[in-house]
């Protein structure tokens, strides 16, 4: 049980992501999560506002509901397949982002730092999410697809505009983790 | 993590060729072929970027921003909320920008 409960390794959850990918397409639906932003926003009554919102959202209700999946998945995950122990991040990442001012980091998922509602309701910590919420959906949209819909099915399918995509996803991280991150913190 | 993406990818392109090599159909019948990606540079280059400055700043992606919500982090709502404005940001900007 002990090995359930502990972060599992990259052998075993990378596999898992290939599974869930193959499962959609093997029943007639693709790996996209981003989708659901655009349908989100259709839902909220975007149409009005431009074309790109006027679709059948309700074609993509499986889509939504794999979103819910996520979610549930999510809290099985702590609730039930976690004792707590902290992941299993590298000696020198570890160390990198304690110069950069963040203690603790892998004991918690996500770093307290950024995302405790202490650090929200100040205006730097609420522009961070803001910023970084809005570049994601903005350039998920604008590249056509996110981690799910080109690096993994993309790939996958060996398709050149997923590769030049992910090259792009790569760009953008190491600029904001080597040069942005350290001016922001 | 380069671990995770390379094994999934991996075994993506082994499940993904089985499925054409043995023409394997759909549960809805149909036999599986993924629609190609428009060929383009400039919207895939640019918008990864912008894509991957929110990735490395939010430090989740479209997926796992609801999983941790499922975790208990309540906050992602605020970077899903703020998701679904750049989404619609882009919606409404996509005919000016280049493509």
């Amino acid at each position: 049980m002990d090995v359930i409960l502990q972060p599992w390794p990259w052998f075993v959850s990378g596999p898992l992501i290939a599974i869930t990918m193959a499962t959609l397409v093997f029943f007639g639906k693709t790996f996209g999560m981003s989708s659901n932003l655009r349908t989100l926003c259709s839902i909220g009554g975007a149409g009005k506002y431009a074309d790109f919102f006027k679709f059948d959202w309700k074609a993509q209700k499986w889509n939504l509901t794999v979103l819910l999946g996520a979610i549930i998945g999510g809290f099985i995950a702590v609730q039930f397949l976690s004792d707590g122990s902290s992941i299993d991040l590298s000696t020198s990442t570890i160390t990198d982002l304690k110069n950069l001012g963040f203690d603790n980091a892998g004991a918690t998922l996500l770093p307290s730092e950024i995302y405790s509602w202490d650090n929200i309701l100040t205006l730097k910590g609420f522009s961070i999410l803001v910023i970084a919420g809005f570049l994601v959906g903005f350039g998920t949209r604008y590249a056509g697809g996110c981690t799910s819909g080109h690096a993994i099915t993309g790939l996958s399918n060996l398709q050149l505009p997923s590769l030049i995509a992910v090259v792009g996803f790569f760009i953008g991280g190491l600029i904001m983790t080597h040069f942005l991150l350290p001016l922001i913190f | 993590m380069y671990g995770i993406i390379g094994s999934a990818v991996g075994l993506g392109i082994l499940f993904l060729w089985v499925f054409k090599k043995f023409k394997v159909k759909s549960t809805e019948g149909k036999e599986i072929n993924l629609p190609p990606k428009e060929k383009s540079f400039t919207r895939y280059i640019l918008g990864g970027t912008i894509f991957g400055l929110g990735w490395a700043l939010a430090g989740a992606c479209p997926g796992p921003m609801y999983i941790l919500l499922g975790t208990g982090i309540s906050s992602m709502l605020l970077v899903i909320a703020a998701a679904m404005l750049g989404t619609f940001v882009y919606g409404l900007l996509k005919n000016k920008l280049p493509h």
